[in-house]
C-alpha cells in the first residue's frame, strides 16, 4: 500500500470513530462537560463548590475505562474494515493496559486536585479541561498507529500541561517552570518532527503496519539512523533520559504538586508506550539501529539521575530525579524483543505511579503556605506527628526503592529478569547497583521522618486527611502498593493475558 | 510438589490457616496490627501495662504451635482438649530427617504462566527448629527486657518488634528463594528503625551503617536467584517451582539445574550468596557495622541483634550456599576456616582492648560467631553439629550479656568499665547472673558454650577431604591448615578468658565508685525473668542432648547430599 491510498481514506462515520475510539471520545465529551458547568454554574468555582466537577469529571473517567474494558480482545482499528487503508488507530490489549492505567492515574489525579486546587486557587475554570485534554492526547498517542498522529497526540498531551505548570501563579518558580518547560519542549517537538521526516524518507510511509511490513527502500541506513536518533531525542526529552533531563528537577519543583505527579506518571506511562509501539513492535526488524541508543540512554540516566538525588534536600527535587532514574530503568525492559518484557513495563508503571502519585499526594498537602515546595527540613518527625502520612510515605519510599512486601520490587524482579533472559546482563547488573545506590536517597526520606524532631508545625501536620477524597486516593495507592507487593499473581496473569493472541 | 493444586479456594485459605508454620509467622504481625489500634494518648503507666502486656502474649502466642511441633505428646494433648486450631498433620518437622520426606504447605504465589513459577512455601526441619526455638526464647525475653528498659514510645516500638519477629520466623521457615529474600529484607526496616530512633547517642550513623551493609549485602542474594531461575527455565525440568529450595538441595542433575553450570558461573553464583550472608554473620573483613549497631541500638535490640538477626547469616550459609555448591565450597573452606579463626581471635582481642563494657560484649559476639564460622568451614558431622548448637549457646549468652549490660547501664548512667566497679556485694544477684554468663561465653565445661566450641574444635581437628570420610569421621586429619586453625581456635578461648575476667573484674571486683554506690540490685521479679536464661544455660550446658536431638538429622543428611550434589558435578558439570 502506497502513501496515495492512505490519504484517499474515504470520510470516517462518527460510529466507526465510537466504535475505535470511545474511550477518548468519552474523555472529550468529559472536557466540554467541565467547560459548560464551569461558565454557566459559578457555584463550582467557589470554595464550597469546588469538589462538584472532580466528582463529576472521575464519573466520566470510569465511563472511559468501561468503554475501554469492552474493547478487550476486540482489536479495533480505524478505519475499521482493512480494505479502506492501514489502520491510523487501533488498539491491542497491551494498548488497553496502558489506556486504563492512565486513566486510573487520572482518576486519582481529578480526586486528589480538589484540596489542593482550593489551597492555592486552581479551581478557576481551566484546571480540568486542561488536565482532561492532556490526558486525551495521552490515550491517542497510545491508540496512535501512525507518526503524524503520534506527533499531534505529542503535542495534544503537552500543550496543555506547559499551561498547568504555570498555574501556580502565587509562587514564582512555577511561571519559570512553565516557560523552562515550553521552550525546551518546543525544541524537542522539532527534533521529533525532523526525525520523523526522516523516517518518511526512509520507509515512505508514515503509517507502523506499513512501515513493519515495508522494506527500507528509499534511502540508506545513514537516513534511518539520523531518523531513528533525533525521534529517539524527541522521545528522551520528555520521559526525562540523561542528558535530555535537565529541565526535571526546575519543572517538577516549580509546578504545583499534583501536576508534578501527573507529569512524573501520565507521561511517562504514554510515551514509553510510544516507544513500545514504535520502536519495539513496528521497528523491530531495525533492531541494531535503536537498541544501543536506548541502552545507552538508560544506563547513563541511571547512573547520573542516582548521583544528582543523592544531595538534594528539596523532596520535589528528590523525587524529581527519582523519575529520572525510573526512567532508566524501564529502558531495561524496552531493550528486550520479547513483548512480555513490554507487559512488565506496564507492570513497573503501575507500581510507580502508584508510589509516585501516594507521595506527591502526601508533598501537596504538606506544602507550607505561600511556598510551591517541600523540603526535608519540612518533613521531619512527620511519622509522629502524623503517622498516616509518615507510614505511607515510608511505604511508597519502599517501593520505589523496589525493596521487597511492595509493587515496586517485583516490578524491578520481572523486568530484570527477562532481560537477563535476553542476554542484557550487564545492564541488568548497572540496574541493581543503581537501584543499592537509589536506596540511601529513599531512606533519606523516611529517615527525616521517622527520627529528627519537627523544625516547623504546618497545619496539615497535625490534620490525619482533609478530606474524604484525599482518603480515597490514599487508599487506592496504598492498598495497590501493598496488596500486589504481596500478590502480584492476579496482575501478572492480566498481562499473560494480554498476549494470547496479538494482531499485527 | 504443588500440594494444593487443584483445591477449592476456602480449602487453601484453611490449609493456609491451619498450619502451624504460617501461624508462628503472622501471629506476632497480627499482634502488630491490635497494637497499633490500641490507644496511646499520653503514654502514662497505664497505657504502657496494656500496649507492653499485649505485645507479650503475641510473643508467647507462637510458642503454643512450636511447641505442639517440638513433642508430639504436647499436639495430641492439643488436639484432644478440642483445640483444634492447629492442624499437625501440616507441621513437617521430625528432628531425623531433612527437608525432603516432609510434608509441606505449598501455595502457588506467582503463577505458572509467568516467565517464572514462584511458590510460597514452608518447611522446617532441625536446623530451622533450633533457631526457631531460640528466636522464640529470645523474642519472648526481650519483650520482658524492653518492658525493664525502653521508655519512650512503647507502641509504635512494639508494632516495629513485632513485625520483625515474623519476619525472623518467616526467614527460617521459607522453602522459596524469593520468599526468603522479601522476610529477609523484611527484618531490615524495623530494626533499623530501632537501633535508631531508641539507640544511644551515635545510634544515627550506627543505624544507617547497619542498613547501608545490610541493603547492599543482600542485593547479591538477588543476583544467583536469578541465575537460578533462568536455569530452571531453560532446564529440562519444566514443571515445578523454580526458586523452591528443594528444587536446588536436590542431587538429580535433571531436577536442579545449576549441577549443569559452568564451573566459573557456580563459583560467582557462591560468592554472592556468599557475601550476602555472610555480611549478616559478620564474617571478618565485613564486621565493622556490628560493633556499632550492637553497641548503640537499645539493650532489647541489642539482644535480638545479637541472638537472633547474626544467626539468619549462618543459616543462610547452611540452608542454602553451602549445600547447593559442594564444590565451591571445598574451594573456598579453608580460606572460610582462616577467617573464622581471625574473628575468634581478632574479636578476643579488640574485645580485650575495649573500655565500653557493651563494646566488649559486641566483640564478644564477633569471637563466637568465628567459631560457628570454622564449624561450618570443618565440613563435617562434628563441625555441623558444633556450629548449630554454637548458634543456640551464643544466642542464650549473647541475650544474657546484653540485657545485663543494659540493666548495669539504666542503673549507673555509664558503660565505662573505669567509672564501674564493686558491684559485686552490692548487687549479688545481678552479680551472679553476670558471672554465669560471662564465664558461659568463655566456654566452661559445664556451661552452655562449651558444647559449641569444644565440638567445633574436635570437627576441625578430624578434617577430610572425601566427603564420605566427612560423614563417617573416620580416622584423624591430614591436613595441616586444620590442625594449626585447630590449636589456634583452642587458644582463642583463652584469649576469651581475658576479656571476660577483665570484664567481671572491673564491674564486680574493685571499690564502689560514685557511679554505683547507689546502684539497686535485680528486684525478685526481674531476677525471675532474667531466671531461665541461667537455668538454661547451666541446665543445657549439663546436659546438651535436648538441643542436639532437635537438629540430630541435619549435618548427616545436609553432608550425605552434598556428598552426592559434589559426585554429580564431578560427572555431568560443565
Amino acid at each position: 500500500m502506497t502513501a496515495e491510498a492512505v490519504l484517499t481514506v474515504p470520510v470516517v462515520h462518527l460510529r466507526e470513530w465510537w466504535v475505535a475510539f470511545a474511550p477518548g471520545i468519552v474523555l472529550l465529551l468529559a472536557v466540554i462537560t467541565q467547560l459548560v458547568l464551569e461558565l454557566t454554574l459559578p457555584y463550582v468555582r467557589t470554595n464550597r463548590g469546588a469538589w462538584v466537577v472532580p466528582l463529576i469529571s472521575s464519573l466520566f473517567v470510569l465511563w472511559a475505562g468501561v468503554e475501554a474494558v469492552k474493547q478487550w480482545g476486540r482489536y479495533p482499528t480505524l478505519p475499521v474494515v482493512p480494505e479502506r487503508g492501514s489502520p491510523v488507530l487501533a488498539a491491542d490489549n497491551l494498548t488497553l493496559l496502558f489506556v486504563l492505567l492512565l486513566l486510573l492515574i487520572l482518576l486519582m489525579v481529578t480526586l486528589m486536585s480538589h484540596v489542593f486546587n482550593v489551597r492555592i486557587r486552581l479551581y478557576e475554570a481551566e484546571y480540568y479541561p486542561l488536565l482532561f485534554l492532556s490526558v486525551f492526547g495521552m490515550v491517542t498517542l497510545a491508540y496512535s498507529r501512525d507518526l503524524v498522529v503520534t506527533f499531534i497526540a505529542i503535542e495534544m498531551l503537552s500543550l496543555p500541561l506547559y499551561v498547568l505548570v504555570g498555574l501556580n501563579v502565587d509562587y514564582l518558580k512555577s511561571g519559570e517552570a512553565a516557560l523552562k518547560y515550553f521552550l525546551l519542549g518546543a525544541f524537542a517537538s522539532g527534533f521529533l518532527v525532523m526525525g520523523i521526516a526522516l523516517l518518511y524518507g526512509t520507509f515512505g510511509t508514515l503509517n507502523y503496519q506499513e512501515m513493519a511490513a515495508g522494506t527500507m527502500t528509499l534511502n540508506g541506513p545513514a537516513f534511518l539512523m539520523a531518523g531513528v536518533a533525533l525521534v529517539l531525542m524527541g522521545f528522551a526529552f520528555k520521559i526525562a533520559l540523561v542528558p535530555f533531563h535537565v529541565w526535571v528537577p526546575d519543572v517538577y519543583q516549580g509546578s504545583p504538586s499534583v501536576v508534578t505527579g501527573f507529569m512524573a506518571t501520565g507521561v511517562k506511562a504514554a510515551l514509553f508506550y510510544a516507544l513500545i509501539s514504535l520502536f519495539a513492535q513496528t521497528m523491530a526488524d531495525y533492531r541494531s539501529y535503536w537498541v544501543l541508543p536506548v541502552a545507552a540512554f538508560g544506563a547513563l540516566t541511571m547512573v547520573v539521575g542516582n548521583l544528582m538525588a543523592i544531595p538534594q534536600t528539596s523532596l520535589k527535587r528528590l523525587l524529581a530525579y527519582s523519575s529520572v532514574v525510573h526512567a532508566g530503568y524501564l529502558t531495561v525492559g524496552l531493550v528486550v524483543p520479547d513483548r512480555i518484557a513490554w507487559g512488565y513495563i506496564w507492570f513497573y508503571l503501575v507500581a510507580y505511579a502508584l508510589a509516585v502519585l501516594g507521595s506527591f499526594l502526601i508533598v501537596s498537602y504538606l506544602e507550607p503556605e505561600g511556598k510551591g515546595d517541600v523540603s526535608l527540613d519540612d518533613i521531619r518527625g512527620l511519622a509522629r506527628t502524623n503517622p498516616y502520612a509518615g507510614y505511607a510515605m515510608t511505604i511508597f519510599m519502599v517501593s520505589l526503592a523496589g525493596l521487597p512486601i511492595s509493587m515496586g520490587f517485583f516490578g524491578k524482579l520481572f523486568l530484570f529478569v527477562e532481560a537477563v533472559h535476553a542476554g542484557w546482563t550487564w545492564f541488568v547488573v548497572l540496574a541493581l547497583v543503581a537501584s543499592v545506590f537509589s536506596v540511601y536517597y529513599y531512606l533519606k526520606v523516611i529517615v527525616a521522618m521517622f527520627m529528627d524532631v519537627k523544625l516547623v508545625e504546618t497545619e496539615a501536620y497535625r490534620k490525619p486527611s482533609p478530606s474524604r477524597l484525599y482518603d480515597l486516593v490514599y487508599l487506592l495507592t496504598l492498598v495497590g502498593t501493598l496488596i500486589f507487593g504481596v500478590v502480584p499473581g492476579p496482575v501478572v496473569e492480566l498481562v499473560r493475558e494480554a498476549f494470547i493472541r496479538i494482531p499485527l | 510438589m504443588e500440594a494444593f493444586q487443584g483445591e477449592t479456594l476456602l480449602n487453601q485459605l484453611r490449609a493456609f490457616i491451619l498450619s502451624p508454620l504460617n501461624q508462628i509467622i503472622f501471629l506476632p504481625m497480627i499482634g502488630m496490627l491490635v497494637v497499633g489500634l490500641m490507644p496511646w494518648k499520653r503514654g502514662d503507666a497505664r497505657e504502657r501495662r496494656a500496649v507492653g502486656l499485649v505485645a507479650l502474649i503475641f510473643t508467647l502466642l507462637p510458642w503454643i504451635p512450636i511447641a505442639g511441633m517440638i513433642s508430639p505428646r504436647i499436639a495430641s494433648f492439643l488436639a484432644q482438649s478440642g483445640i483444634s486450631l492447629i492442624d499437625y498433620r501440616l507441621r513437617g518437622f521430625s528432628a531425623e530427617y531433612g527437608l525432603l520426606e516432609n510434608p509441606r504447605v505449598i501455595f502457588t504465589w506467582i503463577p505458572r504462566d509467568a516467565s517464572f513459577f514462584i511458590s510460597y512455601s514452608l518447611g522446617v526441619d532441625g536446623l530451622s527448629m533450633v533457631l526457631v526455638v531460640l528466636s522464640a526464647i529470645v523474642f519472648t525475653l526481650a519483650t520482658l527486657a524492653s518492658l525493664q528498659l525502653i521508655k519512650k514510645d512503647l507502641k509504635r516500638y512494639f508494632m516495629l518488634f513485632l513485625i520483625l519477629q515474623g519476619a525472623v520466623y518467616g526467614v527460617f521457615f521459607a522453602l522459596d528463594l524469593i520468599l526468603l529474600y522479601v522476610f529477609w529484607e523484611l527484618m531490615l526496616i524495623p530494626m533499623y528503625l530501632l537501633i535508631t530512633y531508641w539507640g544511644g547517642k551515635g545510634a544515627r550513623p550506627a543505624g544507617l551503617k547497619f542498613f547501608i551493609y545490610t541493603v547492599f549485602a543482600s542485593i547479591f542474594m538477588l543476583f544467583p536467584i536469578i541465575i537460578g531461575i533462568l536455569e530452571v527455565n531453560l532446564g529440562a525440568a519444566a514443571t515445578g517451582y523454580q526458586t523452591h529450595i528443594l528444587r536446588f538441595l536436590n542431587a538429580d542433575p535433571a531436577n536442579n539445574p545449576t549441577i549443569l553450570l559452568r564451573d566459573s558461573v557456580r563459583l560467582a553464583m557462591f560468592l554472592a550468596y556468599l557475601f550476602a550472608f555472610g555480611v549478616k554473620i559478620p564474617i571478618f573483613p565485613f564486621h565493622t557495622w556490628m560493633p556499632d549497631a550492637h553497641t548503640e541500638a537499645p539493650a532489647p535490640m541489642s539482644m535480638v541483634l545479637a541472638a537472633v538477626l547474626l544467626k539468619t547469616g549462618a543459616y543462610g550459609l547452611l540452608r542454602v550456599a553451602v549445600p547447593l555448591f559442594p564444590d565451591q565450597m571445598d574451594k573456598v573452606a579453608p580460606y572460610l576456616g582462616v577467617v573464622g579463626v581471625v574473628m575468634i581471635i581478632y574479636g578476643a582481642l579488640v574485645a580485650f582492648a575495649q573500655t565500653d563494657i557493651k563494646r566488649i560484649v559486641a566483640y564478644s559476639s564477633l569471637a563466637q560467631m568465628g567459631f560457628i564460622t570454622l564449624g561450618i568451614a570443618s565440613l563435617n558431622v562434628v563441625g555441623f553439629r558444633g556450629a548449630i548448637y554454637m548458634m543456640f549457646a551464643h544466642g542464650i549468652i549473647a541475650a544474657s550479656l546484653f540485657w545485663l549490660v543494659g540493666i548495669i547501664e539504666q542503673r549507673t548512667g555509664t558503660r565505662d568499665i573505669h567509672e564501674l566497679g564493686g558491684l559485686l556485694t552490692k548487687t549479688p544477684r545481678l552479680a551472679l547472673s553476670l558471672i554465669v554468663a560471662g564465664f558461659a561465653a568463655v566456654g566452661v565445661p559445664g556451661l552452655i558454650a562449651f558444647w559449641g566450641e569444644f565440638p567445633v574444635v574436635i570437627g576441625t581437628f578430624g578434617y577430610h577431604a572425601q566427603w564420605s570420610d566427612r560423614v563417617t569421621m573416620a580416622g584423624l586429619s591430614d591436613k595441616g591448615l586444620y590442625i594449626l586453625l585447630g590449636v589456634l581456635a583452642a587458644l582463642g578461648v583463652v584469649f576469651s578468658a581475658a576479656y571476660v575476667l577483665r570484664l567481671l573484674l572491673g564491674v564486680l571486683w574493685g571499690k564502689l565508685t560514685e557511679r554505683t554506690r547507689e546502684v539497686a540490685d535485680l528486684s525478685w521479679p526481674e531476677f525471675a525473668a532474667f531466671l531461665p536464661l541461667i537455668i538454661m544455660t547451666v541446665g543445657y550446658g549439663l546436659y546438651p542432648a535436648p538441643i542436639f536431638n532437635l537438629f540430630v538429622g541435619f549435618p548427616v543428611n545436609t553432608l550425605t547430599l552434598m556428598g552426592e550434589i559434589a559426585e554429580n558435578i564431578a560427572k555431568f558439570g560443565g
